[in-house]
């Protein structure tokens, strides 16, 4: 009884325990003022995960859904930057001719691509001179 | 007037004795040539081929031609020489070839392809003479098929102090970097040798005369293998000629077909198998058209009489062969 006594009190006295009224003006003001600054002061990347995160935010472990994602994209990324790197290695004067593309090259194109070191070099041929022998008289 | 009237006359009747204006004449026969020129380039470019041989260094790339309907093709063997795959553009298309054989002597190689295909007549180059213009048709790099006229300078056994496997036409011919195996043509039409080399930056060039290819065919559809025949003897030129030639037997190996002939040292060779010897040079080209097991006629002067021995060839023995250089 004493207890529910002491209750009654504190909620008599918390509500008279209120802020000025020009706080409940400035409220919004302050609020958007804040805001505003902890935006400016978080990294891009923390900004661009939130926003990444929210995007599976439905699904059952939004974090872990982005995660993989994340991870999926950068291996993506990086198989593609290899192959077109092996792609530049090609020689494209040779293979690229007009007759490239009549060319059935089918398993020979995956042959001169699959290999840096295949395709490293294209050679013309034409020698700076014939084939001899160093002994001339002889017969 | 009597005079006037009969130079009028004479004129008249001496005119078609005298020919065409010389600008008409000149401009007359720079179109035949053009046309001529047009015509056998037009006729035999399905007959060139782009040849590709892969290894583990890469992709060489050179020109090549048929030589019969049946597929066959020569090429340069530095393009195809120790290549794991060899296949050649031929009518829009990749075509894989096999390779017959690879002649180092000559710098030879014989493809074959599984098709019927058109062909270039085989010319006699024994009969090109110096100023005789030429046609070469090859794929320059990476260009389509194209043509070059040149004119042939001389024949040369030498250059730089080496010594070819057999004599070669040099040309004054305009050549680039992947045409090394493409015909070189007579104005009729025929190849008349194989384009070996480039001489300097690619303003001249040496071709291998087709005669000396052809050794290396005619050795293939006979024996299935190359058989290039050797005689084991050493020339130099001698002080003096004899019957015309200077070339002295200078040593014979003990046990060679040319001891086992008669052939003795100091002899002066006057021709080999019908081919004229009139200096110590000229038994390379003798030389190069024997074959091992054909027995050949050496004709030789010794004290001062004319005597004909047979000899017959063994397989040459492995000499040291100057490294092909591949495309560069």
């Amino acid at each position: 009884m004493e207890h529910n006594e002491s209750i009654s009190k504190l909620l008599r006295l918390k509500r008279y325990e209120q802020p000025r009224p020009d706080y409940f003006e400035d409220f919004l003001a302050e609020f958007q003022l804040r805001q505003r600054a902890e935006v400016i002061h978080r990294p891009f990347w923390n900004i661009a995960w939130d926003r990444f995160s929210s995007f599976f935010a439905p699904l059952p472990s939004p974090r872990l859904f982005a995660a993989a994602t994340f991870a999926a994209t950068v291996i993506a990324t990086g198989l593609t930057l290899n192959w077109s790197r092996q792609e530049a290695v090609t020689p494209p004067a040779t293979w690229n001719l007009s007759t490239a593309a009549q060319m059935k090259l089918g398993s020979d194109q995956r042959a001169f691509t699959t290999s840096k070191k295949r395709v490293s070099s294209v050679h013309y041929v034409l020698p700076p001179r014939p084939t001899g022998y160093a002994s001339a008289h002889s017969f | 007037m009597n005079w006037f009237c009969h130079s009028l006359w004479a004129l008249a009747l001496l005119a078609p004795l005298f020919p065409l204006p010389l600008g008409a004449a000149d401009q007359s026969t720079a179109q035949s040539l053009c046309s001529e020129l047009g015509r056998i380039f037009d006729q035999h470019r399905r007959s060139v081929v782009r040849v590709y041989a892969t290894d583990e260094l890469g992709v060489r790339v050179g020109s090549g031609f048929f030589i019969d309907p049946s597929g066959l093709i020569y090429t340069h063997a530095g393009t195809v020489m120790s290549a794991d795959d060899v296949k050649v553009s031929f009518a829009g298309r990749m075509t894989p070839a096999q390779v017959v054989t690879i002649d180092e002597r000559n710098g030879v190689a014989i493809l074959k392809v599984d098709c019927a295909s058109p062909f270039i007549p085989i010319g006699d180059s024994d009969q090109i003479t110096n100023a005789t213009p030429v046609i070469l048709i090859g794929f320059p790099e990476d260009y389509e098929v194209s043509s070059h006229l040149g004119m042939i300078a001389a024949r040369e056994r030498q250059h730089l102090g080496k010594y070819f496997a057999t004599s070669h036409f040099r040309a004054n011919m305009a050549v680039q970097r992947g045409e090394g195996g493409a015909p070189v043509l007579n104005l009729a039409g025929e190849v008349i040798g194989i384009l070996m080399a480039r001489i300097g930056d690619g303003t001249a060039c040496h071709i291998l005369p087709i005669r000396a290819a052809e050794k290396t065919r005619l050795d293939i559809s006979r024996f299935g293998e190359l058989r290039p025949g050797w005689v084991g003897g050493e020339v130099e030129d001698a002080a003096a000629a004899h019957a015309g030639s200077t070339a002295q037997i200078l040593t014979l190996g003990p046990g060679t077909p040319a001891a086992q002939g008669g052939l003795k040292a100091g002899d002066v060779i006057i021709s080999i198998d019908g081919i004229p010897v009139t200096r110590s040079e000229d038994v390379l080209d003798a030389a190069y058209f024997l074959t091992a097991g054909d027995l050949v006629e050496v004709i030789i002067q010794r004290d001062g009489e004319t005597r004909s021995i047979s000899v017959k060839p063994t397989t040459r023995p492995v000499l040291p062969v100057e490294t092909m250089a591949l495309g560069n």
